[in-house]
């Protein structure tokens, strides 16, 4: 830096010196030898006189000025191509007219003014460009700054090494590499209650004291290397203990900005969101496992009432009148029906712990296979079941199986009296995600104050059958574990169709809506 | 072989209605055997041992074990006796009220010979309880004590 500014004072003071020479020995000449009135003479070298008095004060100046060292070589320039441009002009001005022998006073002048003007213009231009980059420079500022004040994260700016040379190790925290605050912005002095005193010159990490010692490091190592550093810590502000992811973004020498972002909603929000899942997935295994046990356990009792019931009858069947025989009836219907119950029970508690992986399933072969076990059934009250060409889809195809058979068999035995006619269709919706099945029949039809109900466990929505009212809800279970929907929509009197969505095949989205249980 | 000796059957069942419907069934059974009753885990591995009470009792030919008994469960008994090398080559038949897919895994990851699921009615019982004397006494050649 200083080289360089040796080298341009000394160019300057040089040229000066020469152009100095050169101007005096031609006074002397035209004065002194020639006989001329020195006015004339000084008149003719007015130009050179100017520079010879400019140069050294621009020399002078370019010396003792603290400005940087690609201004004073661009003015050093400038100067010396000016002086050199005009000092060459007036001697082939004069040479020409010294070559004619005439001597033209006004002509040297006019020429020299207009190279003058010109170098002006030039100078000028110069200076406007300078002037815009200089404007250029302080909208950028001020948008940085405007920035700067205004974000809602808190900036530290900070130096890891004083660039006065003044060591960091004797700052108050002792040696080490802390980096010293330069500023900090409105939201830095309002969280961490700055607004009355100035952090500024500050240790870091005396005003936001570090997590431990590896971050301090790591912070130093990140900005000699120019890597961004993040991190997430833990400070108290002055509203209470808050977290901060800190990014601490490298630039120029040794020089950084710590932004801390205020994450602590989010923290909240994240811990209560993974306090709920746990929560949920509690309760959801702790029922899993009391329908398992319940419909387990309840195995036991319920054997020994039928087995005793069944001995008793073969033992002393002959000693029994017929009013003995009734409520031996009841007692093996009653056990019959609780067994039925059980294992309905056992199979809605299946649907999650015996589940299978999701795969891409043809949904027209599922429903032929299903259609094959009900063969006999179908047959038995002469049931007509159709189908669509159905699409594939991204499903557990046991499910499938079991959701097709649960809504053809319920459809059968909620037929009226006539043959029921069931129809299986599918569409897919337009953003082509899921599949919209449909099981109608032509049967009675649901109320619609029960159309809700039947979903729910053991709910037989009023209707007369003998089952346990465990399908639908089976049916639902499972539909919720593809992440689907299941309803009814019905007519009293005019039939149902049960709806059912399934994801389509090749989406990802059955994998993020399924919920991860056991 | 109906004029064989009669044979020794160890039941392992906590639920004295379940032991009564057993020797019921065993009552009605072509075979004269001998049952002998424990009620938990211990006493099973102690008749088996001929520990303490069961010092002078036969060595069974066939166990019938309850999966769920107090003190000491039948997946321990089992794994206990199919690691003994005395008592490994008794056939074990796991007599029991579940039927959940991992008893049945697991009975027979410890080596159970069968895995038999009671049925709700007496005569299903004893069918089953028929069945297995069948198989396992008559039918399956046993290696020698």
């Amino acid at each position: 830096m200083r080289a360089s500014k040796r080298v341009s004072t000394g160019l300057l003071a040089g040229t000066g010196t020469v152009l100095a020479g050169a101007v005096l020995f031609d006074v002397y000449e035209d004065w002194l030898v020639q006989g001329e009135p020195l006015w004339t003479s000084l008149f003719e070298n007015s130009l050179p006189l100017l520079l010879v008095g400019v140069l050294p004060w621009a020399a002078w100046r370019l010396y003792s000025s603290d400005r940087s060292a690609a201004y004073t070589t661009s003015v050093t320039k400038g100067t010396l191509l000016g002086a050199g441009t005009m000092l060459l002009i007036a001697s082939w001005v004069v040479g020409i007219q010294l070559f004619q022998g005439q001597l033209k006073p006004k002509m040297i002048v006019v020429q020299t003014t207009t190279v003058g003007a010109v170098a002006g213009l030039v100078a000028g231009y110069n200076t406007a460009e300078v002037e815009q980059a200089r404007e250029t420079t302080k909208r950028q500022k001020h948008r940085f700054e405007s920035l700067f004040a205004n974000s809602p994260s808190a900036i530290v700016d900070l130096a890891f090494e004083d660039s006065d040379g003044r060591d960091s190790a004797t700052s108050p925290t002792g040696p080490g590499d802390d980096p010293v605050i330069e500023r900090t912005n409105a939201t830095f002095d309002d969280l961490f209650d700055y607004v009355d005193t100035d952090p500024s010159g500050r240790p870091l990490f005396e005003v936001i004291p570090p997590e431990s010692r590896e971050t301090r490091e790591e912070m130093r190592a990140h900005v000699e290397r120019g890597d961004v550093y993040t991190t997430e810590t833990t400070q108290f502000t002055t509203e209470g203990g808050k977290d901060f992811t800190l990014r601490l973004v490298p630039y120029g020498d040794r020089r950084a900005y710590a932004i801390y972002q205020d994450i602590t909603e989010l923290k909240r929000s994240q811990r209560e969101l993974e306090r709920t899942v746990d929560q949920l997935e509690r309760s959801n295994e702790q029922l899993q496992q009391f329908a398992y046990v319940a419909s387990h356990d309840l195995q036991e009792p319920l054997r020994m009432v039928k087995s005793y019931v069944d001995l008793l009858e073969t033992e002393y069947g002959d000693d029994l009148d017929e009013e003995a025989d009734e409520y031996m009836t009841f007692a093996v219907d009653g056990a019959e029906r609780m067994q039925r119950m059980i294992d309905d029970l056992l199979q809605y508690s299946r649907v999650e712990t015996q589940a299978s992986e999701f795969e891409e399933v043809d949904a027209s072969d599922v429903l032929e296979t299903t259609l094959k076990d009900l063969e006999l059934r179908i047959a038995e009250v002469d049931a007509t079941v159709t189908h669509d060409d159905l699409p594939t889809v991204r499903a557990d195809p046991n499910q499938l199986g079991q959701l097709f058979q649960n809504l053809i068999k319920n459809a059968i035995d909620h037929a009226g009296d006539e043959p029921p006619e069931i129809h299986v269709s599918a569409e897919q919706d337009e953003t082509d995600r899921e599949v919209d099945f449909s099981v109608a029949d032509d049967g009675p039809g649901i109320p619609e104050d029960q159309q809700e109900r039947i979903f729910e466990i053991f709910e037989q929505g009023g209707r007369d059958d003998d089952g346990t009212g465990i399908g639908l809800a089976v049916c639902q279970r499972i539909v919720n574990r593809h992440g689907g929907d299941i309803w009814v929509e019905s007519t009293d009197g005019e039939g149902s169709t049960f709806h059912f969505t399934m994801p389509a095949a090749s989406t990802q989205q059955a994998e993020t809506s399924e919920p991860q249980i056991q | 072989m109906t004029d064989r000796d009669p044979v020794d059957i160890l039941l392992a069942e906590d639920n004295p209605g379940d032991v009564k419907l057993t020797k019921k069934a065993l009552e009605q059974g072509k075979l004269v055997n001998n049952l002998h009753v424990v009620n938990d885990g211990v006493g099973t591995m102690a008749y088996l041992r001929n520990e303490g009470e069961y010092a002078d009792t036969p060595r069974p030919d066939l166990i019938l074990l309850d999966l769920n008994m107090p003190r000491k469960d039948g997946r321990d008994v089992l794994e206990d006796l199919k690691a003994d090398e005395e008592l490994r080559r008794i056939p074990v038949v796991v007599l029991t009220s579940s039927d959940a897919e991992e008893d049945v895994v697991k009975s027979y990851e410890l080596h159970a010979n069968a895995y038999l699921t009671k049925p709700v009615d007496f005569d299903g019982f004893l069918e089953v309880i028929n069945t297995l004397e069948e198989f396992w006494l008559e039918v399956v050649k046993l290696p020698p004590e």
